[in-house]
């Protein structure tokens, strides 16, 4: 068994198998994908893939798939049950939003410096390159199941809703290897990720790596997704104990201190882990961190809302922000005062304090300035590679306001190719700028003359709807269009008039009323504001 | 492969990936900024820090060993061009952390 790392965020892992190489997750992009097989064919000679298994559905495990694949038709892909659904549609109508957040999570604006971005603590950094995707040949639905891969035998774990979800892990009984994929990892991982997600399930996850604990009690060696190998069945022991109490023990705490009548800021600030698991490196928060994970448990079980009235409808920031700025005394006064309290040390309430601030006068230079450097202290007090990239960036962007250019969806090329057409209804249906659709109706069939399958849009009540079948025939307009260039049309940098009115593009009924439909749809703000108003 | 003689070889770049107390600012009476214009680490900050540094059993570095058992070979300088004349990773950008 071999692992490539440092290649990407995440780890290539090789099985030899008997005629050639079974690969786990071959990282995110074709161009990293590349470079980590040509190194390892370097060192270790040149076999055919005789397998892939993607270990989860995030792109960081599957993305350069399309680089080690060849042109063998017979190689084996093995992912985890609801993985290509998850893999193609997790980010796409909330996509623009969790790229502008990424962002800041992972700090793509920022120099790789002492003072700039350091580690994602899951590697060095996200790779951005040309990610792509194939479909599995073979799903793994239930845990036991075991499978003979080019002579190796694998025992496989079905573990979604972990910390994907859709996700697997695996153990090979003749190596006594276990490969923990991402449900477990060298840190404490996110229960909440700072993009933007759905939170995850601690109580389920946890119950994951104890059901592994169980189901591969012999295991020798341990090796993910991430970070580095384990040796040895009792630290390997000692470790799974140690990830699956982790998620346990914040899970649990929360709800007591909940029951006590804590809110979520409260149980954050109150919360430390025991002992035994504090002092240990592979439960610290280099990647998540127990404060916002204690957050993301109130968030599953209570929502956004603290039960407080004061929390149930406060004003807007901006809105707020004027009236604590005129009641402090004006921006002289507070500038003054947050000056002193960052002299004594106090970051975490100067944030607070300047945010007002800037989001009063969002041309106060003083007071961006003040936020930035506070933001910098935050970010070197960061034990946690994303929250420092988070303080970092937004010092950077109070600095040098937002970026010009985002990470849009457009930018995930081949991945758009493989995501159903149907997800890019709903995103149309959320493009859809509600007051200005208000009392128009409108419908529209959409003909894909690639896929052979229609689609009816209604608009009504400004919303949208969707479904296939027959075309109706009383639509306003009907277009004839290939998905990727309907996919183009909605994502791309092309304007969607020069896209209905090309040759590839036929259309049927009024261009005008067409036109006026496709105006109805916002186009997402790629570099929307985010520390200023 | 022997039953009872698992083993992992790596062929890696990066040994360790902690984004950790070893790259704060410098002192105070640095004033110079970063390139981006980051302010450095003040007294408050450094002391935290140095809590936390405290808190924890540095010494022990078995992480350090089993991220370099089994070592292969590792490439000197790892970039990956993408396309545009973009670095889709570029390692060697993080030659700045020591120790």
């Amino acid at each position: 068994m071999y692992q490539l790392r440092g290649f990407d965020l995440s780890n290539m892992s090789i099985i030899e198998g008997k005629t050639g190489w079974i690969l786990v997750d071959p990282l995110t992009t074709k161009e990293t994908a590349a470079a980590a097989i040509a190194f390892a064919r370097e060192h270790l000679g040149t076999k055919p893939i005789s397998a892939i298994i993607f270990t989860h559905s995030h792109i960081d495990h599957f993305g350069g798939v399309l680089s080690v694949l060849g042109t063998d038709q017979d190689t084996q892909i093995i992912a985890p049950v609801g993985f290509m659904e998850e893999a193609t549609s997790e980010n796409v109508i909330a996509g623009t939003t969790m790229s502008r957040r990424s962002m800041y999570m992972y700090g793509s604006q920022l120099e790789h410096s002492a003072r700039g971005h350091v580690d994602s603590g899951l590697g060095k950094g996200p790779a951005f390159g040309s990610p792509g995707i194939t479909e599995p040949t073979h799903i793994i639905d239930h845990t036991g199941e075991t499978l003979t891969i080019d002579g190796v035998e694998f025992v496989f774990q079905n573990a979604p809703g972990s910390e994907a979800p859709a996700e697997l892990t695996f153990y090979l009984p003749q190596l006594k290897a276990f490969c923990g994929a991402e449900v477990v990892s060298r840190n404490m991982h996110n229960l909440y990720t700072l993009r933007g997600a759905k939170v995850r399930d601690a109580r389920k996850w946890s119950h994951y790596i104890d059901e592994a604990i169980n189901l591969f009690p012999d295991a020798e060696v341990y090796f993910g997704s991430h970070h580095w190998p384990l040796w040895g069945n009792e630290r390997i022991i000692d470790f799974l104990k140690k990830q699956r109490d982790g998620y346990k023990y914040i899970h649990d705490q929360t709800l007591r201190l909940a029951s006590q009548g804590y809110t979520p800021r409260e149980i954050a600030d109150m919360l430390e882990m025991p002992e035994a698991l504090r002092s240990n490196f592979s439960n610290r928060g280099y990647y998540g961190t127990l404060k916002h994970n204690a957050k993301a448990v109130y968030q599953m079980y209570f929502g956004w809302y603290d039960g407080n009235p004061a929390n149930l409808d406060p004003l807007p920031p901006e809105e707020a922000a004027k009236h604590y700025v005129s009641m402090m005394g004006g921006a002289d006064a507070i500038l003054q005062k947050a000056q002193a309290d960052f002299d004594k040390g106090d970051y975490r309430w100067v944030a607070e304090l300047l945010n007002h601030l800037v989001f009063a006068e969002p041309d106060n230079s003083a007071a961006k300035s003040l936020l930035a450097q506070t933001y910098d202290q935050l970010a070197y007090q960061a034990e946690s590679g994303p929250w420092r990239d988070v303080y970092l960036t937004g010092a950077l962007e109070l600095r040098q306001g937002a970026p010009k250019t985002g990470l849009g969806i457009a930018n995930a090329g081949d991945m758009i190719d493989k995501t159903p057409v149907n997800q890019f209804f709903e995103l149309m249906s959320v493009m859809l700028n509600g007051p200005k659709a208000d009392g128009k109706t409108f419908t529209l069939n959409i003909e894909f003359t690639d896929l052979g399958k229609t689609y009816v849009l209604q608009l009504e009540n400004a919303v949208l709807h969707q479904r296939e079948g027959e075309p109706a025939s009383d639509a306003n307009a009907t277009v004839r269009i290939t998905h990727p260039l309907f996919v183009k049309m909605l994502t791309g940098n092309a304007g969607i008039r020069d896209i209905l009115f090309s040759d590839e593009v036929s259309v049927e009924g009024s261009k005008l009323d067409l036109l006026q439909f496709f105006a109805l749809l916002d186009r997402p703000n790629e570099t929307f504001n985010i520390v200023t108003p | 492969m022997p039953v009872n003689c698992p083993r992992t070889y790596a062929l890696c770049v990066a040994l360790l990936c902690l984004p950790l107390l070893a790259c704060q600012g410098k002192s105070p009476s640095d004033t110079t900024q970063g390139a981006q214009g980051n302010t450095p680490a003040t007294e408050t900050t450094i002391a935290a820090n140095a809590g936390v540094r405290e808190s924890l059993n540095l010494a022990d570095q078995q992480d350090f060993d089993d991220a370099s058992r089994g070592l292969i070979a590792a490439p000197a300088a790892l970039i990956v061009a993408g396309p545009n004349q973009s670095k889709v990773w570029d390692m060697p950008s993080y030659d700045f952390i020591k120790g």
